[in-house]
């Protein structure tokens, strides 16, 4: 039940990234929606089931761009590894901690795809300019991940909230 | 946030450590995904394309429509904005408006006092109205007992000569009070007759109806809203005796029509109210003839009570033959 409501806003997420990036996006930056999913996924699942999910979001965004496939995969798996190795070690609960941990997973992910896809001779811009890019999409991913760190929190406060009620 | 009430992570120490197996093995299957030929990757992008085309296109009706209901929202925004705009514009010009109309209403002020005081031509006649009050009979019984009679020498009468008594209507005003012969005899605006004769003290009045009455009138229509008056054709009206007055000398060619108004002419030059007559209630054009046959109701039907006698005098005139203030006489009139 779990994975089917996670694939399903794993599914929304990617058609409202294609959908609506052009009406989001500022200048050229827009904020990636797939990202959210991805880190709620590697905060609130937790463990190596998490790490195949967003494994699997990196091949279905490699599946969207044209070019190699398996570039965007490698680097949600890996950033993801990190993420989880991150969470094990420190409290990231705190909605600013949150939201610092999905604009860093944003902009690192941008920066990895975007400086792998150049370093493949499939992306024609400079390095800089790719970096720059990516501090913007993290900057943008945070900024919408706080909305949405916020309702997620507090449906995670009521569902413990429920949980322990029912446990007393 | 409370950690305890939330419960403590699990470490999950052997999937902790298998995760970096898992991690090699991924990035090995993404290594090997990247070497695809261009084929094959299609064949694994094309099944994901389609999958996601049925979300995207709901997304997409479901952005059109919010788009539709945003651009009919701003285009709502901007039409009120523009009739924000238009009041005030309005109440701006309505405000300006005012202010000119006042602006125009002082200048108009300005140039009617300017115009009074710059003008220097008197009218040379000015109308003078004599009360006068009609004498019955009882009256001019008292008159003829005691032998008071409105002619003298100086009017041709003699010793012995028979005194006879008219049946036009007398008033108690005659030449000692400036009335003339061929004065227009008024109740209110409305001409009742005319002085055919002005005695010293008494003077005999012709209604506009008695043979002898004639008069230069001008018919006036009506307009449609009956404020303003459109003068036409000018005639003689004159009394037949009848209850109706004739009017006569108005050639055919010329518009008239039940109802209109026959106003004196008597009054020109010296008096500004139009004088009435009376209604033309008849007209005819025998054929033939040049002229209609107008007949008219004059306005006074009965002897009205009160009467006055309409005068000219000539104030420029009397004015000139003043002396002046150095003395000198001006004028030879």
């Amino acid at each position: 039940m779990r994975y089917a409501i996670i694939a399903i806003l794993i599914y929304l997420a990617v058609a409202l990234q294609t959908v609506f990036a052009d009406v989001i996006q500022i200048g050229r930056i827009a904020p990636q929606i797939p990202v959210l999913v991805a880190v709620a996924v590697l905060l609130l699942h937790r463990g190596t089931g998490a790490l195949l999910i967003v494994a699997a979001m990196g091949l279905l965004e490699d599946t969207l761009w044209p070019g190699r496939l398996g570039i965007a995969m490698a680097w949600y798996l890996l950033l993801g590894w990190g993420l989880v190795e991150i969470a094990e070690r420190f409290d990231l609960r705190p909605l600013g901690r949150r939201v610092a941990a999905t604009g860093a997973f944003a902009c690192l992910l941008a920066l990895g795809v975007g400086a792998t896809r150049s370093v493949l001779g499939e992306a024609t811009v400079g390095l800089a300019w790719i970096a720059t890019s990516a501090a913007a999409i993290g900057l943008y991913t945070a900024a919408a991940a706080v909305p949405f760190w916020f309702v997620l929190g507090w449906a995670e406060s009521a569902y413990y909230h429920r949980r322990a009620h029912y446990q007393i | 946030m409370n950690c305890a009430m939330y419960g403590s992570r699990p470490t999950h120490s052997f999937a902790a450590r298998r995760r970096p197996l898992l991690v090699g093995v991924g990035l090995l299957l993404a290594l090997g995904l990247a070497l695809l030929p261009p084929g094959l990757a299609d064949a694994i992008r094309t099944p994901m394309a389609a999958a996601l085309m049925p979300a995207q296109r709901g997304l997409i009706a479901v952005r059109r429509a919010g788009g539709a209901t945003l651009s009919h929202v701003r285009a709502q925004l901007a039409d009120a904005q523009t009739t924000g705009r238009r009041e005030l514009e309005s109440k701006r010009l309505a405000e300006e408006n005012r202010r000119l109309m006042g602006e125009l209403q002082a200048a108009r002020d300005q140039v009617r006092l300017l115009a009074q005081r710059d003008r220097q031509d008197l009218p040379l006649l000015a109308a003078k109205c004599i009360p006068a009050r009609l004498l019955g009979t009882s009256a001019q019984d008292y008159l003829v007992r005691h032998q008071l009679l409105d002619a003298g020498q100086t009017q041709g009468v003699q010793r012995d000569a028979l005194v006879l008594r008219t049946a036009k209507p007398l008033v108690d005003r005659g030449m000692q009070t400036g009335v003339a012969e061929g004065g227009v005899v008024l109740a209110g605006s409305c001409v009742w007759g005319k002085i055919v004769a002005a005695g010293p003290h008494t003077s005999t009045v012709c209604p506009m109806t008695e043979p002898g009455y004639r008069d230069l009138v001008r018919l006036a229509a009506p307009s449609a809203d009956g404020r303003t008056l459109r003068f036409g054709a000018k005639g003689v009206l004159e009394g037949t005796g009848e209850p109706l007055a004739r009017l006569r000398m108005i050639e055919t060619t010329e518009p008239v029509s039940e109802g209109d108004l026959v106003y004196s002419m008597a009054g020109q030059g010296f008096v500004e109210v139009p004088l009435l007559c009376g209604r033309v209630v008849r007209v005819e054009s025998p054929h033939g003839a040049g002229h209609w046959d107008i007949w008219v109701e004059p306005a006074i039907g009965d002897a009205p009570e009160d009467l006055a006698i309409l005068c000219p005098t000539g104030p420029a005139i009397e004015m000139a033959r003043r002396p002046s203030a150095s003395g000198a006489v001006s004028g030879s009139e």
